[in-house]
């Protein structure tokens, strides 16, 4: 498990999950439960694909509007680059603009 | 003033920044003597035509040859063998990366130095992500394509950490160097490799929220090309790691 690279991870796990499924949808396995429900099974990958999607849209947007904007600390460092400037030409420097 | 019985080297990849150098060894200067560690300033210039390593000569003789280390090299060779010649003449046993460009601000540094001995981590990532980190300067979309592509990111490697592609950290020094040794990207992706290959190590990780205000002189590379080469590390580092 711990060697595993991400790829071997997301088969392994994508694997566990494929083996019952295909032996219920295939019909290798039949209770009256997987007969009752067969196609809410059938559609299981493509409701977890869609709820992933949801997710990870819901996840991304709601990181981007959430994202600081930092007005300070811009204001803060062109304050620093006036300073900076004066110093260092008190010290003889000489800028190249 | 704070002091402990480390060094810290602080490497400055640069092209083209004639017009950053200054104000960023100034603002180093400055918080690094504030919080009272012992430093050097390595300045690995890559041949740039706008005479930045004339800049950098000036400023060695503003500050002295102890604190500021000029070892140019010929031409653009890449981050990760400017990072490697940088650590090759580094006297300290911490090693500070951050851009020139001054979208890192020095004054996290302490933060960093503080927060590292709190824990003997092996590596400190300073984060737009966390806390009161953020960006300045960032439309909705350059969010959107960052947020995206870290998402992406978080799900299909599994990093310890939560800004994989900034580039304002702090490392041990051979852990820095094992690191480097072990990654294959270059350019945009590099950076997010290195945190990868820490993981798969067992290196330790912490991090800082810092404000990351984009380029003031100069303009920001991302376009098409560098999302495609992002998308195709992505998937490689996803399959072998």
């Amino acid at each position: 498990m711990v060697n595993m690279t991400n790829l071997q991870r997301w088969l392994f796990y994508g694997t566990l999950f494929a083996i019952p499924y295909l032996a219920v949808v295939l019909g290798s396995v039949k209770t009256q439960l997987t007969s009752k429900y067969l196609l809410h099974i059938q559609l299981l990958p493509l409701l977890l694909l869609v709820l992933f999607g949801i997710y990870s849209v819901w996840t991304v947007l709601y990181r981007v509007f959430t994202f600081n904007d930092c007005p300070e600390a811009a204001k803060e460092l062109q304050a620093e680059i006036i300073e900076a400037r004066k110093d260092l030409i008190s010290k003889g420097f000489k800028f190249r603009d | 003033m704070t002091t402990n019985s480390h060094k810290y080297s602080i490497l400055l990849p640069t092209y083209n920044e004639k017009d950053n150098l200054p104000i960023i060894i100034w603002l180093i200067v400055k918080y690094m003597k504030a919080s009272g560690y012992d430093y050097e300033v390595i300045i690995i210039d890559d041949g740039s035509p706008d005479g930045t390593l004339d800049v950098a000569k000036d400023l060695q003789q503003i500050y002295g040859e102890d604190k500021i280390l000029l070892r140019p090299r010929a031409a653009k060779l890449g981050l990760g063998t400017a990072y490697m010649h940088g650590i090759k003449h580094a006297t300290g046993d911490f090693i500070l990366l951050l851009d020139a460009d001054l979208s890192h601000h020095p004054k996290f540094i302490p933060e960093f130095i503080k927060l590292q001995q709190s824990g003997d981590y092996d590596i400190i990532s300073g984060s737009r992500y966390v806390g009161n980190g953020g960006v300045f300067g960032w439309d909705f979309k350059r969010k959107l394509i960052s947020r995206g592509a870290n998402y992406l990111s978080q799900v299909l490697l599994r990093p310890n950490a939560s800004d994989l592609t900034g580039s304002f950290r702090l490392y041990k020094k051979p852990v820095l160097e094992k690191c480097i040794a072990s990654c294959v990207s270059k350019g945009y992706v590099f950076q997010m490799e290195m945190l990868v290959r820490a993981r798969q190590h067992g290196f330790t990780i912490a991090e800082v929220p810092i404000t990351f205000v984009d380029r003031i002189y100069g303009t920001s590379k991302l376009g098409g090309t560098e999302i495609v080469q992002f998308a195709k590390n992505l998937l490689y580092l996803f399959a072998t790691t």
